[in-house]
């Protein structure tokens, strides 16, 4: 390994303000900006499909698995439906879901992390169990076994999903909320009759908010990977066009036998961008928010040496 | 459950067009091998009072001794009976079995096992043996009064059309074996398991099986009939297209049994044998017709049937799912079911949207709010249960709802796996009032009597799944089964056809084509409507043989 490698990392200029710090870190992370011009690019592709797609959606433009040309620059599909129109309409489905989902299973993580972290003793033992439990379970096959009970739709994917998506983000809030509460303007806050609902939302919850966000954005990759998964294996809503669905389409259709493997790889590709997109994005948001990344000596992330110094108010 | 692809099982038949058989292949034929199929479908059950699929019933045609069998043209020819006659003015069949045949035991196969067979089926008709009661129906008993003779007793003047469609799917089991798992009320006939080597007397001995899997068969040296050239057939189950697809290519395979209308170009050009020809299956589009239906009853209204009919572009159906390897449909009988079955007098409905909308705008039924009308104060908007097995349907059924759109009918899809889908379609208690549209497939059999009976009213919990009810129609359905001659049957069979297309329970979406492929080091492998390992007869797989 080259010494290059290991710099030591410089303290951020504007010191103790967490937004200089955020900016600074993305600014020597090339990985994060690539990151999020991946997402904003796929986004504003998402949102403005109805305008800009070149074709609409479900409208026949050509024959089925017609090859790529210059009308159709990533080919056609087994409907004879232009792949570009496809893609932009899918990833709106995709985005949609995976933030939905993230949105219930922050929502489940965060309240459950809080709760365990603050009240402690066997409220956090009851919903930590509960936590371990949700954890061991193999995430994909119980989607697979609720969606099918439940049957196909938007709504159920998302729930589905988000309700198991939590757990990693209810450990982490827990171990930070452990250690807020043991802060002196906290038990100086208790000492003048701030009750549990107060400290929890004025002095609790904005500490811990940063590591929240930055967990949002690793948990859309996860879900919208599980999304594309579920609508591949049969189980997504029929009737919108999401990337796994365009990819069941295909694959239903026999398209590798049938040498159309733009059908499949496009949205396939789509996939990863936006996953390597949020991961990316998030890694960074993680080592920026995350106190406990921040006081290594080695960050998680970037293996930089950094500083053992204090860095404002929320350093232990 | 129905499942209409697997109407083609239990009666089976289907077939056609086969090209002639073992005949020509002189000197140049070498014999021996192994020579592996890859199906989609696959043998559900080895047990003939349980199986569904129709692989199991051509398993059953290459594996145990059946009366009757279709020659090339279709016609009824000599199988396990050498000739046949009716006495007693129709009430009396006597049968003429193969002498010194033998199970693949060594015990004798004789007209008795028929017979027993026969009365075993007849007797638990209502229970166990529920799955082959209609190919026994209106037989009082079978007698057996030597080892060649064969007599069944009818409760009055059958069709002998009829009578050969039945027996040409009814498999004759040996009583050696069958009758110590009777049980109790025979209920034991539908557990046994009737597990790998089974005792048969066909071509081809069943000696190894696993479900889901493989089912492996050896030539017979001992069969009474035309031995096979090859040494083993392989049945391979594929779970997706793909798989089968490049196995085929990697010469895993030898012949694949239906190929995906995608890649039968790219098959053809690797050097494969792609045989594309008319097939018995066709897609629907049903309309729960249902008359004591409570929810929109508008369904119930032949004009709006109607309007329906003419808002299908089929043609742009047969183009975009079937890549056109399929034909436009216009009977619950297909064309290719042969022997004069099929109406040639009714004509696919046109596809005319402005024809719909008028049909529409003079029942009165005008446009509400975003374009969808409005009939007895309710939208018509309606779930379309669609069945997630059968892969055309999503395509077909984004066609039909964009077109439909267009004369101001909602549809919305409702995806379920087949089970839930024909669960929600009957309801509780099979009262069929839970749904409105749906989309499924029938395969047709060779002889008319299965398809046409899945619309009676006998059949509601049973094969129904359009739980359409007409006396006059169900009248016209036994009439048929007792008609006095073949053309006399065919007149009946004709205007059955008339009366449900005017009734239209279905509307007809496509004829797809039975396309199969197989290796160039192969000859003698044809494809017939009923794909190339049916139940018509034992041609295909006793005549190929390695190049």
């Amino acid at each position: 390994m080259s010494e290059a490698s290991l710099l030591i990392e410089a303290p951020p200029e504007g010191g103790q303000n967490r937004r200089g710090f955020v900016l600074h870190t993305l600014r020597h992370r090339p990985a994060a900006v690539i990151g999020a011009t991946i997402l904003v690019l796929v986004a504003l592709g998402a949102i403005l499909a109805q305008w800009i797609a070149p074709y609409p959606l479900h409208q026949q433009v050509g024959p089925v698995f017609a090859h790529p040309s210059w009308h159709h620059l990533l080919g056609l599909d087994d409907g004879g439906i232009d792949m570009v129109t496809l893609l932009m309409w899918g990833a709106r489905v995709s985005l949609v879901v995976g933030f939905a989902a993230t949105l219930v299973s922050m929502a489940i993580g965060g309240a459950v992390g809080v709760l365990a972290g603050y009240f402690g003793g066997w409220v956090d033992t009851v919903l930590m169990r509960i936590t371990d439990y949700f954890l061991v379970l193999p995430d994909v096959p119980l989607m697979i076994v609720v969606a099918a009970i439940w049957g196909p739709s938007l709504f159920h994917i998302i729930i589905v999903i988000g309700i198991l998506l939590w757990t990693s983000t209810a450990r982490v809030i827990r171990a930070q909320v452990k250690s807020v509460r043991e802060r002196v303007y906290v038990k100086r806050a208790r000492a003048l009759g701030a009750g549990h609902t107060r400290i929890v939302f004025t002095h609790v919850l904005p500490q811990v908010a940063p590591l929240l966000i930055a967990n949002t954005v690793l948990t859309v990759a996860v879900a919208i990977f599980d999304e594309t998964a579920l609508s591949f294996l049969g189980l997504g809503d029929p009737s919108t066009t999401s990337l796994g669905k365009v990819i069941e389409n295909a694959f239903q259709r026999a398209a590798i036998s049938a040498g159309a493997w733009w059908a499949i790889v496009w949205p396939g590709v789509l996939v990863t961008l936006i996953i390597l997109g949020c991961s990316l994005v998030g890694g960074a948001l993680e080592d920026a928010l995350n106190p406990r990344l921040r006081v290594a000596h080695l960050g998680a992330r970037t293996f930089r040496l950094r500083p053992l110094v204090g860095r404002g108010q929320d350093a232990l | 459950m129905s499942k209409k692809w697997l109407a083609a099982l239990p009666l089976l038949v289907a077939a056609l067009i086969f090209a002639t058989t073992a005949t020509g292949s002189g000197s140049s034929s070498k014999s021996g091998g192994t020579f592996k199929l890859g199906t989609a479908s696959g043998i559900d059950s080895l047990n003939p009072y349980v199986a569904f699929n129709q692989d199991a019933y051509s398993a059953f045609e290459y594996i145990y001794p059946i009366l009757v069998q279709y020659d090339a043209k279709l016609h009824y020819a000599p199988f396990f009976a050498t000739s046949w006659k009716a006495s007693n003015g129709g009430k009396t069949w006597t049968f003429k079995t193969r002498a010194h045949a033998k199970w693949s035991d060594g015990k004798p196969l004789t007209a008795a096992d028929a017979a027993w067979t026969i009365n075993t089926d007849v007797k638990y008709k209502n229970g166990a043996t529920a799955n082959v009661a209609g190919l026994v129906s209106h037989i009082k008993g079978a007698k057996a009064p030597n080892a060649t003779t064969l007599v069944v007793n009818y409760d009055g003047r059958v069709n002998p059309s009829w009578v050969l469609g039945q027996f040409q799917q009814y498999a004759i089991l040996p009583q050696h074996i069958w009758a110590q798992h009777l049980g109790k009320k025979g209920a034991g006939l539908k557990t046994f398991p009737n597990s790998a080597p089974i005792v048969g007397s066909g071509p081809f001995n069943l000696v190894r099986f696993k479900q889901n899997d493989i089912a492996l068969f050896q030539r017979n040296d001992s069969y009474w009939g035309p031995k096979p050239k090859i040494d083993v057939f392989g049945l391979q189950q594929f779970s997706n297209d793909d798989a089968m697809i490049t196995a085929l290519k990697a010469h895993d395979l030898d012949a694949v049994e239906s190929v995906p209308a995608t890649t039968m170009k790219t098959l053809r050009k690797a050097g494969f044998v792609v045989q594309d020809v008319k097939g018995l299956d066709q897609t629907d589009f049903i309309i729960n017709s249902n008359p004591k239906k409570k929810k929109h009853r508008e369904l119930l209204n032949l004009k709006v049937k109607e309007a329906f009919d003419h808002a299908i572009d089929r043609k742009k159906i047969i183009s975009v799912v079937y890549l056109g390897a399929a034909q436009l449909p216009s009977s619950i009988i297909p064309a290719p079911a042969g022997a004069g079955w099929h109406n040639p007098h009714l004509k696919t409905p046109t596809f005319d949207i402005a024809l719909a909308n008028k049909i529409l705008d003079k029942l009165g039924y005008k446009k509400g709010p975003g374009g969808i009308r409005v009939a007895n104060g309710k939208k018509m908007s309606y779930d379309v249960i669609i069945p997630t097995d059968v892969q055309s349907l999503p395509r077909t059924f984004q066609i039909i709802q964009a077109d439909f759109a267009k004369i101001g009918v909602q549809l919305k899809e409702d995806a379920l796996d087949s089970t839930a889908a024909f669960d929600k379609m009957a309801g509780s208690n099979y009262t069929y009032q839970g749904f409105d549209l749906a989309m499924w497939d029938w395969t047709a059999l060779i002889d008319p009597d299965f398809m046409l009976s899945v619309v009676t009213c006998a059949q509601w919990g049973g094969w129904s799944d359009s739980a359409f009810c007409d006396k006059h129609y169900d009248k016209m359905y036994s009439q048929q089964q007792t008609a006095a001659t073949p053309a006399k049957r065919r007149q009946i069979v004709w205007q059955m056809q008339a009366y449900l297309y005017q009734h239209r329970p279905y509307l007809w979406l496509a004829n797809d084509d039975q396309v199969s492929a197989v290796s160039k080091n192969w000859a003698g492998f044809t494809n017939t409507a009923q794909g190339p390992f049916n139940e018509l007869n034992i041609s295909v797989l006793t005549s190929v043989h390695q190049k």
